[in-house]
């Protein structure tokens, strides 16, 4: 009987929170139907059902985080039975990890093939076997059909056909014999709540104590949101493992928001207003065509430079902030640049991004100009080799060639960078680049 | 009441009944007026209709296929003779291009009720350039309807419905079957497209076909009925439309199909047919469904050479016996 | 060198010439002249539509051709048909196409002349005889030469006027259709009248580079069809030329055919925009010779008009087709469900799954 699964949606995510029930327990779903709301680190989203059936046995709880690959219900075919399950979701898991990354429900049926013996069914006749008997056996499409609707166990058919498929001839000649009728052990009973053995890995995240609750009068107390959870995990990561180093370089930008304001008069007609960021982004890409090194993940097996830069950006969400990426962005202009940013914030902000939209990236700009912020330090986005704050443009007096005191738009940017990957003297060289881009930034059209 | 008649006879019963019926009616083709027709189909109506309406026209395939669509677009109904199918490729622009789309593209403005005939498919030595099954070609485009007869019976109800039907169609004609006899029914007999006809019913194995290859299959089902399996004969006689429930309908009761073709088996109508029931009746099937097609060669010339290029009895038995998981033999 | 003696040259046989040779009324004229800056104004504004990226497809304009077209409908009668071949949009506002809608069309809209199915290739308005514009080379003239068998045998006495282009006379469709008009004709069945419009150039190639016979007209002799050739780029010529055949093809059902001399100065499409295969020099020598710009000059030179009234004019055409691209760019696109229908006439309309 088929399972229904956390899904993995992403190469970090652990586990997901089973927000809500849409279908209750015994009701018909078809392939296709939502049957749960589950929040996953990055995003809510719709489960769908996979298979047609009855919805039984609902496992998990609403609100209950549960790892991936664990079942968090059933779907009970025509003639299924709900098999008893004597261990938690380990195996489920295990399988769907050896399956696939990303899909959970393909990662199943691969698991479910590729350990189908052709012989000696009857092995697995006791206990859970014949619940899941479809996936193990070769038989005949009519096969299963008839066996569902005369409650056969196949387990105890010998398939005449190549490779022993099961087909008609045998099904009936079971029949007439008497001798494939499914037997009652395999009546539903207590399902264990799934183990879920990545709790005790969290921990490690944990500051050692904490003070419990005061609970006095004025406070309340605030459950973190999964998404909540997931960031304090991965910046306290981030924070305690990474030997990090900062750079600040303040550039002019009068020339660029002159460039800027030329281009955005142009592409009125076709609905595009570039941002500041996307300056700032495409600057930081262009730089990295001298300054390579900092385009680079920290991994397993070494440092990994990469060629393409797929540049993430850090949207602030009412619950928490996501870093949806734009691919290989030295290859586009500043208006492609703006359409996909736009459209990946909106997106963001809605909750709709797709797994692919926001894992990976290479390194990632966070801007905090929009708030006024003179300056900021940012958290590197592990395994990435740096990020660039962005702060906001002030207007202040500055020197010009001939030593005159002139207005000028200045923005503040700092580099974290990974001292593991690169050394001060190759941050720096980078900001002065971006800084000289920016100051030039007929150089973000080449 | 029915009499026996030959498959020309038959054809020739329909186009006469339908001249008769329309003054909109002409038929075109090569040779069909003073020399009679090549297969001898319009032998004598050029005495009795004249010229104006019983055309002879120059080789000229493209020419007079454009012609007639033309005709078709003023409310005419031309019978196109293709002396045979393998001369249709010089008018496919016409056809394609024109008669199927010309509806589409013109926003309904024109209807082209146009019926272009003649024999199809191989079996008499008449080597590459003259041996082709055109169905799936012409089967392929949206704008056309596309039937294949195989009885006498069917020949003059289908040209009947051809003739009425206000949009282009492909009549293709079981050539090496002429002169095969069969009960044809009098008057106006009209078989509606988009219905198969099941040419014999049985309850193991469901063998599918047109035109000259359910013959085919018929004697297959008999030696199987020899060795105790009942097969049903489907005879799809219309290949666009296409009759897909009496497939799903056959295969849930005998939970077995193979489909049988002249022609080529890449891209050809038994892949249709093998994909319609995977799709619909998935559930009932034993089996996975088989295909028997031609060799996928020019049509040669040698008689022995010819046989192994077309689908044989044997191997029609033979795909029968493995969809039955029974030994070949 | 005068466009008019490098025809003669190029045929070999005689042209009928220009130069108001006929006693065309002013009035007559001016109404001439009305209808080609429409067609003019039209053209132009399609143009602009496609470089805009609101027409899609091909886009094939008459600007320079426009004689031809007018002067041959002057000679058309209710009941008659035309047939051509992809640029059609000249043809159908002459016979009285909505503006409007041929520019839906063009911009596929739900309201365009064949309901955005067809787009600037494919424009029909049966009802006033338009029996479409064809996009295959050549593949329309066996369905005009069948259209003209059809009214001879259905009795009425109307006529086909079947437009070609000089590329299209390469076609075995070419061929093998004059063959069957020339014969059909013979016993009076095939009142077809054969409109080649030699532009000179099939899309890039010069008829010269195509044909070692290059007298077009000529051609027609080999399948018995009698021919003659005119100069294209004056309407009043086109006309006198156009009244006299359409009345002799009516009256005796045999086909004819002429060959009319004449220019494209626009690219071959709207996207042709290296003109490799001709020099500036060659059009601008054409230009000097703009159908349009020869009315005008008649029109001034007795007196009908001024300039001013003139201006009026191509004011008023621009103001319609500026209607038409309004209309064009306000209307829906085609519902969705119009895309399953007019695939076949009758019940089973559409066999395919929705």
């Amino acid at each position: 009987m088929p399972e229904v699964i956390m899904p993995k949606m992403g190469d970090a995510m652990e586990e997901g929170t089973l927000l809500k029930w849409l279908k209750s327990e015994g009701e018909e779903v078809s392939e296709g139907d939502p049957i749960a709301e589950i929040e996953t680190d990055k995003v809510t989203m719709e489960l769908e059902a996979e298979d047609e059936g009855t919805l039984a046995q609902l496992i998990a709880d609403e609100g209950q985080e549960v790892p991936v690959g664990d079942a968090i219900a059933f779907i009970q075919g025509e003639g299924e039975e709900v098999p008893e399950r004597s261990e938690g979701g380990g195996e489920a898991a295990e399988e769907a990890e050896e399956g696939g990354e990303e899909d959970g429900g393909g990662a199943q049926a691969t698991a479910t093939e590729t350990e189908a013996p052709e012989e000696g069914e009857t092995e697995e006749a006791d206990g859970r076997a014949d619940g899941r008997a479809d996936g193990h056996f070769r038989a005949s499409p009519i096969v299963r059909r008839l066996a569902e609707e005369n409650d056969l166990d196949l387990s105890k058919i010998d398939g005449s056909g190549p490779a022993g498929r099961i087909v008609e001839r045998d099904v009936r000649a079971a029949m007439e014999s008497g001798t494939a009728q499914r037997t009652e052990d395999g009546a539903a009973g207590g399902v264990a709540a799934p183990e879920q053995p990545q709790q005790a890995e969290m921990q490690d995240f944990q500051p050692a104590r904490l003070p419990e609750p005061t609970e006095e009068p004025g406070t309340r107390l605030v459950e973190p949101t999964r998404m909540m959870q997931v960031i304090g995990e991965r910046m306290t990561e981030a924070k305690q493992h990474i030997p990090h180093f900062y750079a600040t370089v303040e550039v002019r930008m009068d020339a660029a928001m002159a460039l800027r304001k030329q281009l955005n008069a142009q592409l009125e007609d076709e609905g595009i207003k570039l941002s500041v960021n996307d300056f700032v982004m495409k600057a930081c890409a262009v730089a990295l065509r001298s300054y390579p090194n900092l385009n680079a993940l920290y991994t397993t097996r070494g440092v990994e430079l990469h060629e393409k830069v797929d540049m993430a950006m850090a949207v602030a969400l009412d619950q928490g902030l996501i870093t949806p990426v734009i691919r290989d962005i030295g290859s586009k202009g500043l208006a492609a640049i703006s359409r996909e940013a736009k459209d990946l914030a909106m997106r963001a902000r809605e909750g709709k991004l797709q797994p692919d939209e926001y894992q990976g990236g290479t390194i990632t700009v966070s801007n905090m100009g929009m708030f006024g912020i003179e300056s900021f330090t940012a958290i590197i986005n592990p395994p990435q080799a740096a990020i660039v704050a962005v702060s906001s443009i002030t207007k202040r007096p500055d020197y010009d060639e001939n030593g005159e005191i002139v207005p000028a738009s200045m923005m503040k940017l700092t580099l974290s960078a990974d001292h593991r990957i690169a050394n001060g003297r190759d941050g720096a060289l980078y900001m002065a680049e971006v800084k000289r881009v920016l100051e030039n930034p007929v150089m973000l059209m080449v | 009441m029915a009499e026996t008649k030959t498959y020309r006879e038959a054809l020739r019963e329909a186009m006469v009944h339908e001249l008769d019926r329309d003054e909109n009616v002409v038929l075109m083709g090569e040779d069909i007026g003073v020399y009679g027709g090549t297969h001898l189909i319009t032998d004598g109506l050029y005495d009795e209709y004249g010229p104006r309406r019983i055309m002879d026209v120059p080789i000229s395939e493209n020419g007079f296929t454009g012609a007639a669509v033309g005709m078709a677009m003023m409310g005419m109904r031309p019978v196109v003779e293709m002396m045979t199918w393998n001369f249709s490729f010089l008018a496919a622009d016409q056809i394609i291009q024109n008669s199927a789309k010309v509806r589409y593209f013109s926003g309904g403005q024109v209807e082209v009720p146009l019926v272009i005939r003649g024999p199809n498919g191989g079996g008499v030595q008449l080597s590459a350039q003259h041996t082709h099954s055109l169905e799936s070609f012409y089967g392929h485009f949206p704008g056309l309807k596309v039937v294949a007869p195989v009885t006498p019976n069917d020949v003059k109800g289908m040209m009947l419905t051809a003739i009425r039907d206000p949009n282009p169609v492909i009549f293709l004609e079981a050539g090496a079957l002429y002169g095969t006899k069969g009960e044809v029914e009098e008057g106006d007999n009209a078989v509606p497209f988009g219905e198969a006809r099941i040419a014999r019913e049985g309850s193991d194995v469901t063998l599918i076909a047109y035109g000259r290859q359910v013959n085919l299959c018929l004697r297959a089902a008999d030696t199987l009925a020899e060795e105790g399996f009942e097969a049903e004969v489907i005879d799809l006689r219309s290949l666009r439309p296409f009759d897909e429930d009496t497939i799903v309908e056959s295969i849930e009761k005998t939970h077995r199909a193979v489909a049988v073709q002249e022609q080529w088996r890449w891209f050809g109508v038994a892949s249709e047919v093998a994909a319609i029931i995977q799709e619909r009746a998935f559930d009932s099937l034993d089996a996975p469904v088989e295909r028997v097609s031609g060799a996928e060669v020019p049509g040669p010339y040698a008689r022995n050479l010819e046989l192994m290029a077309f689908p044989s009895e044997k191997q029609v038995t033979n795909a029968a016996r493995r969809v039955l998981y029974e030994e070949e033999k | 060198m005068s466009a008019d003696n490098e025809h003669s040259e190029d045929g070999g046989v005689e042209t009928r010439e220009g130069g108001g040779a006929i006693a065309t009324s002013s009035e007559r004229l001016v109404d001439l002249y009305r209808q080609m800056a429409l067609i003019r104004a039209f053209e132009e504004a399609c143009q602009r539509g496609f470089r805009q990226g609101k027409i899609g497809g091909y886009l094939h304009v008459y600007i320079g051709q426009e004689a031809v077209a007018t002067g041959f409908l002057e000679a058309f009668k209710e009941g008659d048909k035309v047939i051509t071949a992809y640029r059609d949009h000249a043809h159908a506002l002459l016979l009285g196409s909505d503006p409007k809608e041929i520019m839906a069309e063009l911009y596929g809209k739900e309201t365009g002349l064949v309901k955005g199915k067809g787009g600037s290739m494919h424009l029909f308005d049966v009802e006033r005889g338009l029996m479409g514009g064809y996009g295959i080379v050549g593949g329309h003239i066996p369905l005009g030469v069948g259209i003209a068998y059809a009214m001879r045998y259905q009795e009425t006495d109307h006529i086909t006027q079947l437009y070609l282009g000089d590329g299209a006379m390469s076609q075995g469709a070419f061929h093998e259709a004059a063959n069957l008009a020339g014969l059909w004709g013979r016993d009076g069945q095939c009142p077809c009248l054969f409109i080649v419009e030699n532009n000179k150039y099939g899309m890039g190639t010069s008829v010269e580079r195509t044909t070692a016979m290059t007298d077009l007209a000529a051609k027609f002799d080999a399948y018995g069809i009698e021919n003659e050739k005119v100069d294209g780029m004056d309407v009043e010529t086109v006309i006198e030329v156009a009244e006299r055949v359409a009345e002799q093809v009516r009256e005796t059902g045999k086909p004819y055919a002429v060959e009319a001399l004449t220019y494209r100065t626009a690219p071959h499409g709207a996207a042709d925009f290296f003109e490799k295969y001709r020099t500036k020099e060659e059009i601008e020598e054409w230009r000097e010779r703009d159908p349009i710009a020869m009315v005008e000059h008649k029109l001034i030179e007795n007196g009908a008009l001024d300039e001013e009234k003139l201006e009026e004019i191509r004011g008023e055409a621009k103001e319609r087709v500026q209607e038409a691209v309004k209309f064009a760019e306000e209307s829906e696109e085609p519902p969705e469900e119009e895309l399953y229908t007019d695939v076949y006439s009758g019940k089973d309309e559409y066999m395919g799954e929705e």
